[in-house]
């Protein structure tokens, strides 16, 4: 009846490194693996090189399933980094630990430059000449690269601005960069609020982080694997491919559903890295704190991908000046920090004009607060009519740029836009509303717990930690079995409204 | 104890105890809890599986996505075959197939084949040989009717090209009057005004007047005041920017007046005289490639569609209903159809159904199997002497843990509609095979082939698909050419041999005449020689019968007016070859 052979060779098949299915948190797979991972790592509390070895050895592994052999990137960068950051602090010659710290920057963004954006230069060498005067390169871009780039670079340049101090063993070192829950999706932790935490002994893991842990790990999975892996299978993905199949209601419930879509897809991927990381002792720092909650442009970047966000603003930012340099000037740094925080998200032309779109809107904002100074930064401190104002003006203009962040191109982008305001068919609405029925109910379900207050989300935060080990281990197998009908639905068949 | 509890191993302890309730939920098969239904979740899957097949028969197929199906009122089988007062056979209404037509023989691992079930292959034959011999002296039309998966001209855009650059031909075939998808047709850019469109589909929302005017193109174009309708050529495929003729098609009613201006010319004035049959204005001028018609007084016209094509060589003509399984072809006028087949006389009608009665977790479709038998002997009655084949549906995925696979209720549809080509006596040909089998639609996805509901094809998967179809039907004309040019060969040998054993017998000898006498005697005889195809005249597809009907079709439909004084473009003769036509005059 059950064929051992042939399930000793799926274990194997499953072990090995294959390229259409990369690890990830929301899969069997990796429940096991974690299983087996911290029943280990349980008697290591008080020996903290074993443990470090013991999560290294595990996060390469880790690494080497999600994508391939290039973990030795991982390890060239922690090496040359772990180097550069010994030699900056032994130095006080300035020119040497300029060009200390140049040649780290040098090698990180070289790298990421060669292996993420070598086709875009291409395109846009060939754009400009007119004609194909160079060849695209198949490179394939090694997973997590532009986020363990990032990591290494706010260890070197701290350590150059004397905020930090260089680790002693280049394990450590390796340990905090290679940490598999960050290692993949972010969130960028910064060296600074990662080192203290690594030689904890003995390793302590309190209810409170046990449980909170639990309950990033839930909600992550019902925003990536429900919420989003389902609406952008059967309805967002549909509609930006092909915007003039559907009415400007569905184009425009797409847009709201993309926004909800690339939240959860990426808040619930770092909420479960938050809360891996809880669970073994480890705290992050939030990513995301209600994003869509922001009442201005400003807010938003304080509240969405927050650990990018102040990345950016604490190494690219500030070393162009900040707003030290003048209004101009300012201005000028926000737009030119978030063009290249567009960038970062991906090489394509759409993604820099979309992280241009913030920067203007930032510049923007800054400079109306300067002509009215009642004008505030956040929502807090607004008056509540002007709080839930700002906050759909802010959320509409988000959903804007997201508009052009998705789709293909910007003609697309521009139809979508049309078919909201020219064919938007008020009349069609219940049908459709019946029809995409699951899709809707997801949505408005997704959004609605966004916005609940955050004293509520806490309260529930506060009951999984109260709740005995049985009662959260049902509760998080039955969100797995949710999770697992979701991957097997039946694909929303296309619905044709528009007759 | 001393501290709080810490709680590194819990981590642990968690992740065993919801590997263990999820290895016992594993056990638990797939269900139904009222609409919801929920698979096995199988956490092992990657490693284990079980068996999960589920037959679930079901005696009433709802519609895919009709969101206000109808009913249609039940037609036993009875009735229509009393009211033809015939049979199920095929009437008269095309010239009379000769007897004994080559059935082609194709072989290869990598054709999908078009099966013939007919008697004798005979029906799939003629149609061989249309192409084979006729389509350079008349138009051979292929009807191709459908859902929403051939909509906007898909798969019949590379249908249409590729039998046109093998078999000539020009223009686009049909194009309804005014159609709410106009958009999105890359074949023919097309816009209009100032007409409501009726879909047979929505049969509830059609007025009372009109629901008995249906034809299988399946929509109606009621004009308003100040109705136009534009088309212009486009090069999106090759061979369908022009054509040498262009008709109309429609029923005035009452005073209806049409202009129609050709390629930006002068309009010319058509008042077709009142009438309860469909009509046509046929137009013929070399390079048809921008058609304007304007109405006046639109009361009581009722309005179908502008066939664009060649006087000779292949036209394909697309009748995509959204929704449509097939079933509600049998809401379309039977008589309409008739005085369509009468002027169309399609060589092949295509019916390309089945995605709209699948229903993922169903694999018994023997309910379907009878309706499609139904629809199957309509459109034989209505379009006696086409070759009917069913065109299956293509592959269709289904989500299991993540990866899309193909849905089993398509391998049940398939096994429907192949059975039911069969007791029709008509032809199958499986468009999942052509598209590679099982688990095809990803691969189509993935290209960019297919629209991610992993349903629906998108024109480049519809060119694959016509490709496939189209090889099939270069190897079985081929095969025909082949056979037949063997056949007339050997029927010379025949007819030589015969005639030298008479010239002996008449000459007393017993011994073989020399050529040159034999040459002499064939030309004495000449009548009796020319009766059969020489091999060669075979091979170029020139036959005696064909030539006649050709030079025929062409007086009928382009015959080229006497050009009027002056600027005076209008010139076109309305044509009629049919007598129950009363055509319309080109006034000035």
């Amino acid at each position: 009846m059950v064929d051992i052979s042939r399930i000793m060779e799926n274990v194997v098949g499953l072990l090995r490194y294959d390229p259409a299915n990369p690890l990830i948190f929301s899969s069997g797979l990796f429940l096991f693996l974690f299983a087996g991972f911290t029943l280990f790592y349980a008697f290591m509390r008080r020996t903290p090189v074993l443990r470090m070895v013991y999560v290294s050895l595990f996060s390469v592994y880790f690494y080497y399933k999600t994508g391939g052999f290039y973990f030795f990137l991982l390890v060239l960068v922690s090496v040359t980094d772990f180097l550069i950051g010994r030699l900056l602090a032994k130095t006080e010659v300035r020119p040497y630990r300029r060009g200390l710290v140049a040649l780290s920057v040098l090698i990180n963004l070289g790298m990421l430059a060669y292996f993420k954006y070598t086709n875009l230069f291409i395109q846009v060498a060939n754009d400009l000449a007119g004609r194909d005067v160079l060849a695209f390169r198949n490179i394939f871009l090694p997973v997590g690269i532009s986020f363990f780039v990032f990591q290494s670079m706010s260890y070197t340049i701290d350590i150059y601005r004397r905020q930090l101090r260089p680790l002693r063993h280049w394990l450590d070192y390796f340990f905090y960069l290679s940490f598999f829950p960050q290692l993949v999706a972010g969130p960028i932790v910064r060296a600074r609020d990662f080192i203290p935490q690594i030689r904890q002994t003995p390793l302590r893991v309190t209810r409170e982080m046990f449980g909170r842990g639990l309950f990033l790990i839930m909600t992550g999975l019902v925003k990536k694997a429900i919420i989003s892996d389902y609406i952008s299978v059967n309805f967002v993905d549909r509609v930006f491919d092909n915007p003039m199949l559907y009415t400007g209601f569905e184009n425009l419930m797409g847009i709201y559903g993309y926004a909800l879509q690339i939240y959860c897809d990426f808040s619930g991927y770092s909420d479960m890295a938050i809360g891996i990381a809880l669970l073994l002792g480890f705290r992050f720092p939030k990513n995301f704190d209600s994003p869509y909650k922001s009442a201005t442009i400003t807010e938003f970047w304080r509240r969405w991908h927050i650990s990018l966000s102040a990345w950016l603003k604490d190494y690219l930012y500030i070393s162009l000046g900040g707003n030290r340099k003048g209004r101009f000037r300012t201005y000028v740094n926000l737009v030119v920090t978030m063009l290249l925080g567009g960038l970062w998200h991906g090489a394509a032309l759409r993604f820099i004009l979309w992280g241009g779109f913030h920067g203007v809107l930032l510049a923007l904002h800054k400079f109306l607060m300067r002509l009215f100074p009642r004008m505030k930064v956040v929502g807090a401190d607004m008056k509540r009519g002007w709080r839930v104002a700002g906050i759909v003006v802010t959320f509409h203009l988000v959903c804007l740029g997201w508009i052009f962040f998705r789709a293909r191109d910007v003609g697309t982008g521009v139809e979508i836009l049309e078919q909201v305001f020219t064919n938007f068919d008020v009349s069609l609405i219940p049908n459709i509303v019946v029809g995409y029925w699951e899709i809707f109910a997801l949505m408005l379900a997704g959004y609605l717990a966004h916005f609940t207050p955050q004293r509520v989300q806490e309260g529930v935060c506060g009951r999984v930690v109260r709740n005995p080990l049985v009662v959260n281990a049902l509760l998080l197998a039955l969100i797995i079995w949710a999770v697992m009908q979701v991957k097997s639905a039946e694909i929303q068949p296309f619905i044709y409204f528009q007759f | 104890m001393s501290g709080p509890k810490d709680y590194t191993r819990s981590a642990c302890y968690m992740a065993l105890l919801i590997i263990g309730l999820l290895v016992c939920v594993s056990f638990v098969p797939g269900g139904r809890v009222g609409h919801v239904s929920f698979k096995r979740a199988n956490i092992l899957s990657d490693v284990v599986t079980f068996q999960d097949e589920r037959l679930v028969p079901v005696s009433d197929v709802e519609s895919l996505d009709d969101p206000s199906g109808e009913a249609l009122p039940p037609l036993p089988l009875q009735e229509e075959v009393d009211a033809t007062g015939g049979t199920l056979s095929e009437e008269d209404g095309t010239e009379p197939a000769p007897p004994g037509l080559s059935v082609p023989r194709v072989e290869g691992a990598d054709i999908v084949r078009i099966t013939d079930y007919s008697a004798d292959g005979q029906m799939m034959a003629r149609f061989y040989h249309a192409l084979a011999y006729e389509a350079d002296r008349r138009p051979v039309r292929i009807a191709v009717l459908g859902d929403s998966f051939i909509e906007a001209d898909i798969i019949t855009a590379d249908l249409r090209e590729q039998l046109q650059m093998a078999y000539g031909g020009n223009g686009v075939g049909f194009v309804p009057f005014s159609t709410p998808l106009s958009k999105y047709r890359g074949t023919v850019s097309h816009t209009h005004g100032g007409w409501t469109d009726y879909n047979l589909i929505r049969r509830k929302t059609v007025p009372e007047e009109y629901k008995e005017w249906f034809f299988v193109s399946g929509m109606l174009a009621i004009p308003g005041e100040g109705a136009s309708t534009e088309y212009r050529g486009v090069q999106f495929r090759r061979r369908i920017e022009k054509s040498n003729t262009a008709t109309l098609f429609f029923v005035n009613r009452e005073h209806t007046q049409l202009d129609v201006a050709i390629n930006g010319g002068e309009p010319c004035r058509y008042i077709p005289d009142s009438g309860e049959q469909v009509q046509r204005i046929a137009l013929g001028e070399p390079g048809i490639s921008e058609l304007r018609i304007d109405l006046a007084n639109p009361a009581g016209f009722i309005g179908y569609g502008v066939v664009l094509e060649d006087s000779v060589g292949v036209s394909v003509h697309n009748f995509s209903v959204r929704s449509n399984s097939g079933l509600a072809l049998l809401g379309t006028s039977r008589e309409i159809n008739r005085q369509f087949a009468d002027y169309l006389n399609y060589d092949m009608v295509i019916l390309q159904y089945g995605l709209n009665a699948m229903s993922a977790d169903v694999t018994d479709y023997g309910h379907y199997q009878k309706q499609l038998v139904r629809i199957i002997d309509y459109i034989k009655r209505c379009f006696p002497g086409s070759a009917v084949v069913v065109m299956s549906v293509g592959d269709r995925s289904t989500m299991q843990n993540g990866t899309a696979v193909t849905m089993p209720a398509v391998r049940a549809m398939l096994r429907t509609q192949e059975r039911a080509a069969e007791v029709c006596g008509v032809g199958f040909w499986n468009t999942y095979q052509a598209m590679g089998g099982d688990n095809s639609m990803p691969k189509f996805v993935e290209r960019h082939w297919a629209a991610k509901d992993y349903t629906h094809i998108g024109y480049p998967g519809g060119k694959y698909i016509a490709e496939q179809f189209v090889k099939f039907i270069f190897a079985a004309v081929e095969s025909v050419r082949e056979q037949d040019a063997e056949r007339a060969r050997l029927e010379e040998q025949r007819l030589q041999e015969e005639m030298r054993i008479r010239a002996e017998s008449l000459l007393g000898r017993g011994t073989l005449l020399d050529d040159t006498l034999s040459d002499r005697l064939r030309e004495v005889s000449g009548g009796v020689f020319s009766f059969g195809a020489s091999a060669e005249e075979v091979s170029t597809g020139k036959t005696l019968a064909g030539k006649e009907a050709g030079e025929q079709g062409r007086e009928a439909l382009s015959e080229d007016c006497p050009a009027a004084e002056g600027s005076d473009t209008c010139g076109e003769r309305v044509s009629s070859s049919a007598d129950k036509f009363p055509g319309g005059e080109c006034e000035r």
